[in-house]
């Protein structure tokens, strides 16, 4: 950090905008500002640690300055804000710190009071003027940030050795009693000893804790992934016994349907035995008959009976054929007739017709009766009578008279026609009916056992249809299981990535362990190095700046940065040694030079009261030194403290030199400006 | 000239008698009747008229009969009882026949009524045969050859 300028407003003494010009070149280094007291040159001092730190304090302390920091007059005239604003170039990029207090007009400047207190951080902008880096933005706490910001650039605890009181580096020139142990956390801040070591912490807790933290986190994750997995595994148990419980349902569930199909194979085929009995029974009573109706055999009885009858008539029809013949050839009847003819008019004068019957008439009337009379044709004639006696009786019955050989063939044809159809009907029906009989005969099941297996289905039915239930509950189970499984096994498996970030996390927090440990060796390395060589380069200035050079040899630091002298006669201890007061400014400023030398921050060097009673040689000799300090050196110093010759002995080393002074002889009213006249450096170098 | 009474059913072939009419098979105790269908006639007088009928037109008496007849059957007049009976009647327009046949001749040599029985057990016998050839009774045959033999059997004896 280098400041370029300086902006005072209302603030302690300073009344208004005091502007103050702080740029310095690498020759001239040094800007002296000088002002008798109470003019301003500590409330100088004040502004620029208020600008970059804040007041010191607890909060009551902080708000007391804050309220005695407010310029009297402008809190009366009601001026609303008192402010610093330091500009400076720091990594090459320019900042601009505003620190400001607001307060309410006040008729009674004691009662002044601030409202509010902020600090902006801005940078110029290209664009838009300065852009703000810091502001009030409520979206982080400022405070933290502008902290993060200023520790970036000067820490405060190491700004003890930017900005001091000359008069009291004394506490450096000896032992560190507790209460200053912010003396060492100063110097190891300033040497960059504190950034290792807060690197060190940072990696010890911080760090640690972040990396313990994600790994917790993904421990977490890992815990919950070992909970998923035993899920898993219990699920996959459970998904293997509900699918042991489906196998065995659907073993029991195929055996009793094959079981089932059987009963009904038995069942159908106890049907098939009762159709064939119910055919059989039909077949019996067809042939049979049953009640009013006859059956075939009844049917084929009668026509046998009637063929029968036929057959036992063979004889009288043979005959009855003869006789018709004897009868229808042979006219025996009209001879017998004509012979009672002839015996009537054998004794008649007439004939018949009318003609008379002479003797020779008569005579051939008695030859023809004598020749009808004989034996042959009274046999004839009998055999006719038999014959027309049998066909009498051959006719009385069912034959009509005229008795026909075609007729009786007929009538038998018709007979034996319908008995070999009724024996080929029953024959076939017998046969079906054997064969059915036979079919039931070597059927294995009864009505009983049919009634038995009916029974059995029913159960069957039941506990299949129970089956196919539970399998249904058992698939459904099953779907849930195996959807639970996959979803699962996609969170395990999302979840490993974080099994690999909690692996990361422990090695991260290993690194972060063996880093420290690193560090650790690193910083007590550079610590001693460091230490060396302030120790070296703080003895050669207070070789430089010492007016003792014959006795003392130079400074040793211990490891606790407590300074010992090293004499001729070896190192002694300081408080041993018990230097004056001027001798102990000595060495502090020796100590401080040396740490600024090997300080790894950069920042301005202001000196409120350099000189104090220093002796002229040590006053001389650190004003030598003065431009060997830093780049930029600020040197607050009041009436007495340097004189003429000194100013020319800083010579070009002097880039401005300023006064601090009254406006208008106001006490109230300081303002600074650049000593421009011989009169001027003298009023203020005056005593 | 033998009355009726005098003349009697009788036959040398009783064993086929046994075997066609049922009341002499149901007589035999040796058989056994099951069907009474296997029987094509009731009484031996009916088998006997067929049997005279056929051995009559056939004109082949069954001359080995001749004394050794089994036993009587009945009287032709008690044939059907004391009515009109068409195997009487029948069996006694043949027999007129056979005398007209043989009025001529000296009885003692053709004795009428022995021809009869010679013709019926003549017949009696072409029945068995035929039966036993065709293994049924075709009465059609028989009727056929009544109705084409009569004529000229008729001639034969009337003619003559």
């Amino acid at each position: 950090m280098k400041v370029q300028k300086a902006t005072i407003k209302n603030f302690m003494p300073f009344y208004k905008e005091v502007p103050v010009d702080l740029q310095t070149s690498p020759d001239s280094p040094l800007i002296l500002m000088g002002g008798k007291n109470d003019r301003g040159k500590t409330a100088f001092f004040t502004a620029m640690r208020f600008c970059l730190y804040g007041f010191e304090g607890g909060n009551a302390e902080k708000s007391e300055k804050r309220r005695q920091a407010i310029n009297r007059k402008a809190a009366v005239e009601g001026l609303g804000e008192a402010s610093v604003t330091l500009e400076f170039t720091h990594n090459k990029n320019v900042y601009e710190i505003e620190r400001v207090i607001e307060f309410d007009q006040v008729d009674d400047p004691d009662e002044r009071d601030w409202d509010s207190c902020y600090v902006n951080v801005r940078k110029p902008s290209v664009s838009e003027g300065k852009e703000i880096v810091i502001d009030q933005a409520p979206n982080e706490d400022p405070a933290k940030k502008y902290n993060r910001f200023i520790n970036g650039i000067l820490p405060e605890s190491a700004s003890d050795f930017f900005f001091f009181d000359g008069e009291e580096l004394n506490r450096y020139a000896g032992s560190y009693n507790d209460s200053e142990a912010d003396v060492r956390e100063a110097i190891e801040t300033v040497l960059g000893i504190r950034e290792i070591q807060n690197a060190i912490q940072d990696l010890r807790e911080e760090g640690k804790d972040y990396y313990q933290d994600g790994w917790k986190e993904k421990a977490a994750d890992v815990d919950e992934l070992q909970d998923l997995s035993e899920e898993i595994s219990s699920v996959k148990s459970k998904l293997r016994a509900k699918k042991t419980e489906k196998d065995s349902a659907d073993t029991k569930l195929g055996d009793k349907e094959s079981r089932r199909r059987q009963i009904e194979s038995e069942l159908a085929e106890a049907s098939g035995v009762a159709d064939k009995q119910d055919r059989v029974n039909e077949i019996k009573e067809e042939i049979e008959g049953s009640g009013q109706d006859d059956g075939l055999q009844a049917k084929l009885d009668e026509k046998r009976g009637e063929r029968r009858e036929l057959h036992s008539r063979l004889g009288p029809l043979m005959i009855g054929i003869g006789a018709k013949h004897a009868i229808e050839n042979y006219d025996v009847s009209i001879v017998s007739g004509m012979e009672d003819t002839i015996e009537y008019l054998i004794d008649r004068d007439n004939c018949l017709c009318g003609a008379d019957i002479d003797e020779e008439a008569e005579e051939t009337l008695e030859e023809t009766l004598e020749q009808l009379q004989n034996d042959e044709m009274s046999t004839i004639s009998e055999l006719q009578g038999f014959a027309s006696d049998h066909l009498g009786c051959l006719t009385s019955g069912e034959y009509p008279e005229s008795l026909n050989v075609s007729q009786a063939k007929s009538e038998y044809v018709s007979i034996q026609g319908d008995i070999e159809r009724l024996e080929e009907d029953i024959s076939n029906l017998e046969t079906e009916k054997e064969s059915l009989e036979q079919d039931i005969e070597e059927a294995t099941v009864t009505a009983e056992e049919a009634e038995s297996l009916r029974d059995t289905k029913e159960t069957l039915d039941e506990e299949i249809g129970g089956l196919k239930a539970t399998i249904e509950t058992l698939e459904e189970d099953i779907d849930e299981l195996e959807e639970r499984k996959r979803e699962l096994e996609q969170t395990v498996n999302s979840m490993e990535a974080a099994d690999e970030e909690e692996q990361r996390f422990r090695t991260l927090m290993k690194l972060s362990d063996e880093c420290a440990d690193a560090w650790e060796e690193i910083r007590d390395r550079y610590v001693e190095t460091q230490r060396e060589s302030v120790e070296k380069h703080a003895s050669n200035i207070f070789e430089e700046l010492t007016n003792k050079n014959d006795v003392y040899e130079g400074l040793t630091i211990s490891e606790d940065y407590e300074l010992d002298v090293k004499t001729i006669s070896g190192n002694r201890d300081i408080e041993e040694q018990n230097p004056s007061k001027g001798a102990r400014q000595i060495i502090a400023y020796s100590f401080i030079a040396g740490l600024n030398k090997f300080t790894a921050r950069e920042a301005p060097v202001v000196i409120d009261t350099p000189i104090g009673r220093l002796d002229p040689e040590h006053k001389e000799n650190l004003i030598s030194y003065f431009p060997n300090f830093r780049d930029q050196v600020v040197i607050l110093y009041q009436p007495g403290e340097l004189e003429e010759e000194d100013i020319e002995q800083m010579g070009d080393n002097i880039s401005s030199h300023l006064e601090i002074h009254q406006q208008d002889d106001d006490p109230e009213s300081s303002t600074i400006s650049r000593i421009e006249s011989e009169s001027e450096l003298k009023r203020v170098l005056a005593k | 000239m033998s009355s009726p009474s005098s003349r009697r059913l009788k036959t040398a072939r009783f064993d086929i008698y046994r075997n066609m009419v049922l009341r002499t098979a149901r007589k035999d105790d040796n058989i056994e009747v099951t069907d009474p269908n296997d029987y094509p006639f009731d009484t031996n007088y009916e088998l006997f008229s067929a049997g005279l009928v056929l051995g009559f037109l056939r004109d082949n008496p069954r001359t080995e009969s001749k004394n050794n007849y089994s036993q009587d059957f009945i009287q032709v007049s008690r044939v059907g009882g004391s009515s009109d009976n068409e195997y009487r009647q029948g069996i006694e327009f043949v027999y007129k026949l056979i005398e007209l046949e043989h009025s001529g001749e000296d009885p003692e040599d053709t004795e009428p009524w022995e021809l009869a029985l010679q013709y019926a057990d003549a017949g009696v016998e072409a029945i068995d045969q035929d039966i036993s050839l065709k293994d049924e009774f075709d009465i059609l045959a028989f009727i056929d050859e009544a109705d084409q033999n009569w004529e000229d059997r008729l001639e034969d004896i009337l003619v003559e």
